[in-house]
């Protein structure tokens, strides 16, 4: 009844409540959403190692390839004999033939679809990220840079014979499993900061779920490269290295060549194609002779049920299509 | 009955708001520390990611050192520590190093200067700093300066080194570090002059002495009969639970697991 003060009272009490109840599900809920902040924040008074003038923006050029990685085994040295150990001719060796027979050794285990991806740049590179367009199952979890003549890169030495941590050039790499890509960082081991050099290429390895060709494109892979650097914490060695953001210089994604790992015939890109489209020119016909059939129909009764074949029909196609 | 039901309709729309971001992090597990356990661990995750028991299990993997590992996980900032070194006593509490398997230190110098074996009196003097040129070095035929070549400080390998081998003598305050094991294998790989140790996995390009008579190989290792072994862990805080539990009883039992450690690693069983 309206007009009576306690029942509206009543009324917006509720409503009042309701939205409370609402803001505090909502705000507890967002906060436990939150992720956890999994990398430390660097000290606020780094030494930053790039000019003040040194530009925003840079063109970098990088080229690279994507292959399958090697995984055949090199031909095992001969074990040793241990030295000190007396021969089976020996004072306390055996002198005949025992039970036991040397163990077959296991075959190795072989990382399933596992590809190896190679790049050098025009800048020098701090960082770098490979995107692709397959789940990624592992990763190498270090990389090194190479000299142009593949020797391992030696990086930026400080003269010996004082003490000193090394900074050849390499790449700590973190990611997720499955994702569609990793990110490696230099290590930044000490001043000055570690970086693979102009014309220096590195390699990583990466593994795949599944193989590359089951799917419905073409694989695809890109680097991302980190060319400046902000500043870097070295001065607490129990924290872990850290670049304090933001990113000063990043290229676009770069597109590695992927001659040597395209798929001839990708199985789900031909045979889902053409049942695809087998089926798809199926419904539509359907379709078409139901919605003729809507203006041949000899009575209403006969329109009304070609109608809704016809509908019904269509819907089909469309779906199919979408 | 309009009321209730719009009153039951929030009350479950908010249990789904609190449940939802509960339920996404139960099966991503994080994971930082050792680069001696990362190349295993990631292999690791992959296998479990396509069995049965790990259906839907995403993982977050990061590096920086067995101490870094170990105080993330202390700290709650990842789910599970890796470590290549036993704990510590300067470790905080609560924590349990679950291991995963074993690994094997191998001493290594440069291709042309192959040492066949090297006594634990000679590891010691060497890495010491007590000797410190090659023709002191019995099995060697090189002269000039020793580059002794260490891990850094938040290193589980580093630490794992000066309890195996080094112990009661420390390493020398000249020796060069490096941050990690691909660093001092690439050390090795170029510079005739260094020594250095890396996990069996790193010894590609490597010339590796005998320690104590024995060759560092993944079948002396597995025999128990080479002494430079050491455990790999993965570390939680308290007893593992959840998702961690099912992957690391799964890495320590499944047959498809034990295959993947088996690979360059001592499996745990």
């Amino acid at each position: 009844m309206s007009g009576n003060p306690t029942f509206e009272g009543g009324k917006v009490l509720r409503v009042l409540l309701m939205a409370a109840f609402s803001a505090v599900a909502l705000t507890v809920g967002l906060w436990a959403a939150q992720p956890a902040a999994a990398v430390p924040i660097g000290s606020p008074t780094l030494t930053v190692d790039t000019p003040a003038d040194s530009p925003v923006f840079q063109d970098v050029i990088c080229e690279g390839a994507v292959v399958e990685a090697d995984q055949s085994q090199p031909e095992p040295e001969p074990d040793p004999i241990p030295t000190g150990v007396t021969g089976p001719t020996g004072p306390t060796g055996p002198t005949g033939p025992t039970d036991e027979e040397p163990e077959e050794p296991e075959p190795p285990y072989i990382v399933e679809n596992l590809y190896e991806y190679e790049f050098s740049c025009d800048k020098e590179v701090f960082a770098y990220t490979i995107v692709t367009n397959r789940d990624v199952g592992s990763f190498e979890t270090e990389t090194l840079g190479f000299l142009p003549n593949g020797d391992p890169a030696p990086g930026l030495l400080p003269a010996p014979p004082a003490a000193q941590v090394g900074v050849g050039e390499d790449f700590f790499c973190l990611g997720g499993i499955p994702a569609l890509g990793v990110g490696c960082y230099a290590s930044p081991g000490k001043t000055p900061a570690v970086r693979l050099n102009i014309g220096n290429s590195v390699k990583g390895k990466i593994s795949f779920d599944m193989p590359l060709c089951e799917a419905y494109d073409q694989p695809q892979f890109s680097v991302v490269v980190m060319t400046e650097l902000g500043s870097y914490n070295d001065a607490d060695q129990t924290k872990p290295p850290v670049v304090k953001g933001p990113w000063i210089v990043t290229s676009e994604p770069i597109a590695l060549d992927t001659a040597a790992v395209e798929c001839d015939e990708p199985l789900l890109l031909k045979e889902d194609v053409e049942t695809a489209v087998s089926r798809q020119g199926n419904l539509y016909e359907r379709a078409l002779k139901s919605c003729n059939a809507v203006s041949k129909a000899k009575s209403r009764k006969a329109a009304s049920r070609a109608r809704a074949k016809c509908t019904k029909a269509t819907k089909a196609a469309r779906r199919f299509s979408a | 009955m309009k009321t209730k039901k719009t009153l039951l309709g929030l009350l479950l729309g908010a249990v789904a708001l609190l449940g939802l971001p509960a339920m996404a992090q139960a099966s991503t597990i994080t994971i930082s520390g050792s680069t001696t356990v990362a190349p295993l661990a990631t292999l690791l995750a992959k296998g479990y990611v396509k069995s049965s028991a790990g259906k839907g299990t995403k993982f977050k993997l990061l590096q920086g050192g067995s101490d870094i590992g170990v105080a993330d996980v202390a700290r709650a900032r990842v789910t599970i520590g890796m470590s290549s070194r036993i704990p510590k006593p300067s470790d905080p509490g609560g924590l349990v190093f679950n291991e995963i398997a074993k690994d094997a230190l191998c001493i290594g110098t440069h291709r042309s200067n192959r040492v066949a074996n090297l006594t634990q009196e000679q590891v010691q003097a060497i890495f010491a700093g007590e000797v410190r040129n090659w023709n002191q070095v019995s099995g060697s035929d090189k002269s000039g300066t020793i580059n002794v070549v260490i891990r850094t400080a938040a290193s589980g390998t580093q630490d794992a080194f000066d309890k195996i081998f080094m112990a009661p003598k420390k390493t020398f305050a000249g020796a060069t570090q490096r941050a990690s094991n691909g660093l001092i294998q690439q050390q090795l790989q170029r510079d005739p002059a260094a020594i250095g140790y890396v996990s069996l996995a790193f010894q590609n390009g490597v010339a590796v002495s005998n320690y104590k008579g024995v060759p560092c190989t993944l079948r002396a290792a597995k025999s128990g009969q080479y002494p430079g072994t050491r455990p790999l862990f993965l570390v939680t805080r308290g007893a593992p639970t959840g998702a961690a539990q099912s992957w690391i009883n799964w890495i320590r039992n499944d047959s498809a697991a034990l295959k993947i450690a088996a690979k360059e690693w001592v499996p745990f069983k």
